[in-house]
């Protein structure tokens, strides 16, 4: 290759002037951080994830942590068991993966103690003792969920991803390189099973993708005469049918900065779909324009379906008053019907708050929901809690020790009902993490635990929300570049109102 | 010793050297730093020329540490750019002065004052959209479009966007926010002394007084609004703080702007608001309401002059018969003309 000799200066030129730059920028950026800078993260616990006092399933991940203050010199970590005697030292303490599973399985039922020694920069000492209950309740080895920034409406690169438990395996499920950038909606499974689940990929070549039997179909849950398409719902747990709202979902912003968005509708009404015979049912009792109906759910024994209403009001404006109450209809499986005569199971003027996202334990005691103020997308709402109703007892569980002073809400039950999931906004208040507690059959519910993490900075360090968590009791039949040909080859089957 | 500082003696060499022959800022190369990007991408990722990009990062950079004069200068000049438009806006609004300039410069109607967000929206567009919202005072919707630049931005991470993060979060009081994005910034070169002057118990005083003003520009009664609906947000932030002159500006600039002249006149003082705009925007709506009459011009206090040429452009119109040169040689900054003449780019 012959460079002629001005192109050659001028690269030459272009090769001093990038040096330069680099270095210019080198030099200032060492300029302006002169003095390095440590910052504490999550004052409020020593260590983070805040692991001390948790209870832990025997399956689960190692709890890798970090401890958080400024100003640590040196670090010393020690975990026993009866002889067993594990030594970290360090800020970080991360675990190796067979240690940990041995430690587990040798203390299931017991308590694991931890002693922390932190040597600070001034000379002081700092010493922690703490535990870990290692429960003999092993939770489902799969929780999947959405990837998100907390940006509200407006969606880039979004991906749901299944994450093993017991490790820290992850696998796209579906995810915007195969989507053309589809925005895509949270992975739902019926009582945690891995057979039968259901998501939605937005847009044109979208669909609702149902995994069922080991087959994944791309449906259009979609006719005229329905308000939308389906949006929140559940599968029966037969497999046949899905319960769902269809819902015309505005977002609004609060000019107070502490809730900050509010999501409601302006219509919404249920309806059953019947995935085959492709049909779309639509109960005219269940769908009025003098109310909004919406988050249906199937009990336990999927003969009676569980769903949220309140009166409809003008929206936004009165949006504070807008109050849900929880009912209750029978459901047929055999012929789809719903019942003409829902109960009232939760009355929202008698507790003067809203209710939302109901899930009811696959072994049929519980009722789990998350109560707000007002409305009926609280995940900006830093009163919304979940609480749980004993179903046959109709007794309220207020569940103090998983709640926060946060949004904590969009749980799911594990298939054996002794472990739930929920998304909390708890610390920083923006990004949404995955936390996991145990309930015991009398409704005691431990301390929550987030979703262990290889590195244990990973929550300082990512800016996007874990959405809708679910628990699954296996791994996904499918993934991104299976739904991705799908969405863009396979034609959604259609669905029928049925007269 | 840091690699960084061993090279220093041979840095400050090359620098100087360098210094020599091109002292100007590259916003670009300081962006592209951030982004570890090649040029190609940039285009890519940033949907404008690389000149534009340029421009459009020097202007978002020299915003967010609130270098107003710099941004004017920046401005000067006839660029038709909604960006440009939008930064110039801003920089005058933060001189008292948006009214007064208003029709010297280009405008692209509302996308002047408040950024929409859309499927054409650029990268760049879409990192502009927090500038105004924070000055204004509207921390949610500052919080909003600072994370979606954050989103829409390669590997969905940048500096600026952190720093405004944090700075929302501060001005909120929502401090365990606002640490996590000052540790994430403190681990970035060149951040340490803006994360140490905002870290929580330590600010300085430059920081302290800028947190305090920005507090009291902070809404104090709730509304829930949808995106766009501009007029309601800059109205609430004036029935909480109605001495918030910068929302004042933009109430009444933004009715001008998308050609709302009942609004106008419904949010108009004229015993506070003073402009040459404001009056020749009062004689058009009295003569479309057939009120032009001495009561009228004595309450809305329209001076003898302007509206001796509100008279002499109505008679050149005639004259013209709607020609739009004649019209713009003499009165091209007036809002008169803008109200004639200017018209939506629906492309």
């Amino acid at each position: 290759m012959v460079i002629p000799i001005g192109s050659s200066i001028n690269m030459l030129k272009g090769i001093l002037n990038k040096i330069a730059v680099s270095a210019f920028v080198l030099w200032f950026c060492s300029a302006c951080g002169g003095a390095t800078v440590e910052v504490a993260t999550n004052s409020d616990t020593f260590i983070y994830p805040d692991y001390a006092g948790v209870t832990v399933p025997v399956n689960i991940a190692p709890l890798n942590f970090h401890y958080t203050a400024a100003g640590i010199k040196k670090a010393a970590t020690t975990v026993r068991f009866n002889d067993t005697v594990v030594e970290f030292s360090g800020k970080d303490v991360v675990w190796d993966m067979q240690q940990w599973k041995s430690l587990l399985v040798s203390a299931v039922s017991d308590t694991i103690s931890f002693t922390s020694e932190l040597t600070m920069k001034g000379g002081g000492k700092q010493t922690y003792e703490w535990e870990v209950y290692v429960s003999p309740d092993k939770i489902d080895p799969y929780v999947s969920y959405r990837l998100i920034e907390p940006a509200y409406e407006v969606w880039h690169e979004v991906e749901i991803r299944e994450r093993c438990i017991e490790n820290f395996e992850e696998k796209a499920l579906s995810d915007w390189k195969n989507t053309d950038n589809s925005c895509m909606n949270c992975h739902i499974h019926s009582q945690a099973r891995s057979d039968l689940s259901m998501f939605y990929v937005r847009g044109k070549k979208g669909g609702a993708f149902l995994n069922r039997n080991g087959e994944v179909r791309k449906l259009a849950l979609n006719a005229e005469g329905m308000v939308s398409g389906t949006v929140y719902g559940e599968i029966h747990p037969s497999g046949r049918y899905g319960v769902f709202s269809s819902n015309v979902v505005l977002p609004g912003f609060h000019a107070l900065g502490s809730q900050r968005m509010e999501v409601y509708d302006t219509a919404s009404d249920l309806v059953i779909t019947d995935f085959d015979k492709n049909e779309l049912i639509i109960p005219p009792h269940l769908s009025r324009n003098d109310v909004f109906e919406t988050f249906p759910v199937f009990s336990a024994d999927g003969k009676s379906i569980y769903y949220c209403v309140a009166d409809t009001l003008p929206v936004p404006r009165e949006v504070d008053k807008l109050r849900y109450s929880l009912m209750k209809v029978s459901f047929d499986p055999k012929t789809g019907k719903t019942g003409s005569r829902p109960e009232v199971v939760w009355d929202a003027q008698q507790h003067q708050a809203s209710i939302c996202h109901p899930k009811c334990s696959p072994d049929g005691k519980w009722i789990m929901y998350t109560v707000a103020d007002y409305g009926t997308f609280p995940i900006w709402h830093t009163e919304c809690d979940l609480e749980m109703m004993n179903l046959q007892t109709g007794e309220i569980v207020k569940m103090k020790a998983a709640n926060s002073d946060r949004s904590d809400t969009y749980h799911s039950w594990s298939s054996d009902s002794r472990w739930f999931v929920f998304a909390s906004k708890r610390g920083d208040g923006k990004y949404g993490r995955a936390y996991f507690c145990h309930v015991d059959e009398h409704g005691n519910v431990t301390k929550p635990f987030v979703l262990p993490q290889e590195d244990p900075w990973l929550y300082e360090d990512s800016l996007r929300s874990y959405n809708i968590p679910d628990l699954s009791d296996g791994p996904a039949n499918f993934d991104a570049e299976m739904i991705g040909r799908m969405v863009k080859e396979t034609q959604a089957e259609i669905f029928k109102i049925s007269q | 010793m840091s690699p960084i500082k061993s090279f220093s003696p041979f840095i400050i060499f090359l620098f100087l050297l360098m210094s020599c022959s091109d002292n100007r800022t590259s916003y670009y190369r300081t962006w592209q730093e951030g982004h570890d990007l090649t040029d190609s991408l940039m285009v890519d990722f940033y949907g404008e020329e690389n000149d534009g990009i340029e421009h459009a990062l020097g202007l978002i950079l020299e915003a967010i540490d609130g270098n107003w004069e710099k941004v004017e200068e920046m401005t000067r000049g006839s660029r038709k750019s909604e960006l440009s438009a939008y930064y110039h806006n801003l920089a005058m609004a933060m001189k008292g002065c948006l009214a007064d300039s208003l029709m010297y410069y280009y405008q692209p109607f509302g996308r002047g004052l408040f950024m929409p967000i859309g499927d054409e929206s650029t990268q760049l567009k879409i990192a502009a959209r927090s500038e105004a919202w924070y000055r204004l005072g509207e921390m949610t919707m500052a919080e909003h479009a600072a994370m979606l630049a954050q989103s829409f931005s390669p590997g969905h991470y940048g500096v600026p966007y952190l720093k405004r993060l944090a700075e929302v979060n501060l001005v909120t009081g929502q401090e365990e926010a606002a640490m996590k994005y000052l540790r994430l910034l403190s681990e970035e070169p060149g951040c340490g002394k803006w994360v140490s002057d905002r870290m929580p118990g330590q600010q300085s005083d430059e920081v302290k007084e800028h947190l305090k003003q920005m507090r009291t520009l902070v809404p104090t009664q709730d509304v829930v609004h949808s995106q766009g609906q501009n007029r309601i947000i800059l109205k609430n932030l004036l029935a909480s703080n109605p001495d918030n002159q910068l929302a004042r500006q933009y109430l009444l600039c933004f009715d001008l702007l998308v050609k709302d002249l009942n609004s106008f006149i419904q949010d108009y003082d004229p015993s506070r608001d003073r402009s040459r705009l404001y009056d020749e925007a009062v004689l058009i709506y009295l003569a479309l309401h057939n009120d032009i009459n001495p009561q009228s011009l004595s309450h809305f206090r329209i001076s003898n002059e302007v509206f001796r040429d509100f008279n002499d452009y109505d008679h050149l119109s005639v004259l013209s018969k709607g020609a739009m040169a004649p019209m713009q040689k003499k009165y091209g900054n007036t809002y008169w003309f803008f109200y004639q003449y200017a018209q939506r780019n629906t492309k």
